[in-house]
């Protein structure tokens, strides 16, 4: 429930929340190369992909700067790759890779499944969302990058690590916030007090 | 309701709390033991009687416990989102518990349960 006229507070807010999604997109992506490298399929391809449970929690909770935050880090990170990609495919996975989740956030609401304050979001709807987002992304991330590179591309067999990469990421991320909640709740109510 | 406009910031932190309500209500092993289940259904008995429990009489149920440690598993109840505390307007000495729509729901989901064994049983 933002204004329909945003002031420059609210702009710098977003602005903010992107840069905080970037921030925190890029750091995890590290931290998963880091623990998961030997599980990389391809650039970019792990068997656990921590960063896409990062993508349900940031777009669920930021909304499209969430999305547009996430597609700047991923931008951030092409760039300091060591094979960098043509402009217009990275340009491409960037938007696929912040806006699948934000996409799948649109459809479920226009179905009246999830609304924008997240008020009707159940865990049965979580995991409805987290299945949909992940079948969405790979599959919009492969399909790019066999539209670029054509028949060098193995669509068919890509599809499935980057699928249940980010699925094992999603519930690994969701289920280390369950485990974490006390201890953030106990934090806010010290801060509050 | 009116249509009250939020800060970008402001609704991020509603939708954190959304988010983990949904969270919280994943699949997996009961963060609730027995001592805190007993507490919580006192409390909720309670409430359920429209007489809502104070904190002091709920550290004082001993067959329970004793206070420090029924106080401990009051937090523990309330940092897992189950409990609540409200003061009324004119008095904010005395803390009321309540429980919150996760509590409810959890005992909603026993209800099912029962229903469902029930109706197991009976066929």
């Amino acid at each position: 429930m933002t204004p329909r006229n945003p002031t420059p507070e609210v702009l710098v807010q977003s602005a903010l929340l992107s840069l905080t999604a970037a921030l925190l997109f890029v750091v995890l992506f590290r931290l998963n190369d880091f623990l998961f490298s030997f599980l990389q399929h391809a650039p970019g391809v792990n068997w656990v992909f921590l960063p896409g449970g990062f993508r349900v929690m940031l777009v669920l909770i930021l909304g499209l700067p969430g999305a547009f935050g996430i597609a700047v880090g991923t931008l951030w990170l092409n760039l300091q790759g060591q094979e960098l990609l043509p402009t217009g495919q990275m340009v491409l996975t960037c938007l696929a890779s912040g806006f699948s989740p934000w996409f799948v956030k649109v459809w479920m609401h226009k179905r009246h499944q999830l609304d924008s304050d997240l008020q009707k979001l159940s865990a049965v709807t979580l995991l409805h969302f987290v299945a949909l987002y992940a079948v969405l992304n790979a599959i919009s991330h492969q399909s790019i990058r066999w539209f670029f590179i054509g028949t060098q591309s193995r669509i068919w067999l890509d599809v499935w690590p980057m699928f249940i990469g980010d699925v094992i990421g999603a519930v690994v991320v969701l289920y280390a916030l369950k485990l974490s909640l006390p201890s953030l709740r106990r934090l806010l109510q010290k801060s509050v007090n | 309701m009116p249509d009250t406009p939020r800060s970008p910031l402001a609704n991020a932190y509603l939708r954190f709390l959304q988010l983990a309500r949904a969270v919280d209500a994943l699949p997996g092993a009961s963060s609730l033991d027995a001592n805190e289940s007993a507490l919580l259904e006192a409390v909720v008995l309670r409430w359920h009687e429209e007489q809502p429990m104070t904190v002091r009489e709920a550290i004082s149920i001993a067959s329970l416990g004793s206070p420090a440690t029924l106080h401990k598993r009051i937090t523990r109840l309330r940092e897992k989102n189950l409990l609540a505390t409200y003061s009324q307007p004119g008095d904010r000495r005395a803390k009321f518990l309540v429980p919150t729509q996760q509590a409810l729901d959890y005992f909603h989901h026993l209800g099912q349960s029962m229903q469902q064994a029930h109706i197991a049983h009976a066929a």
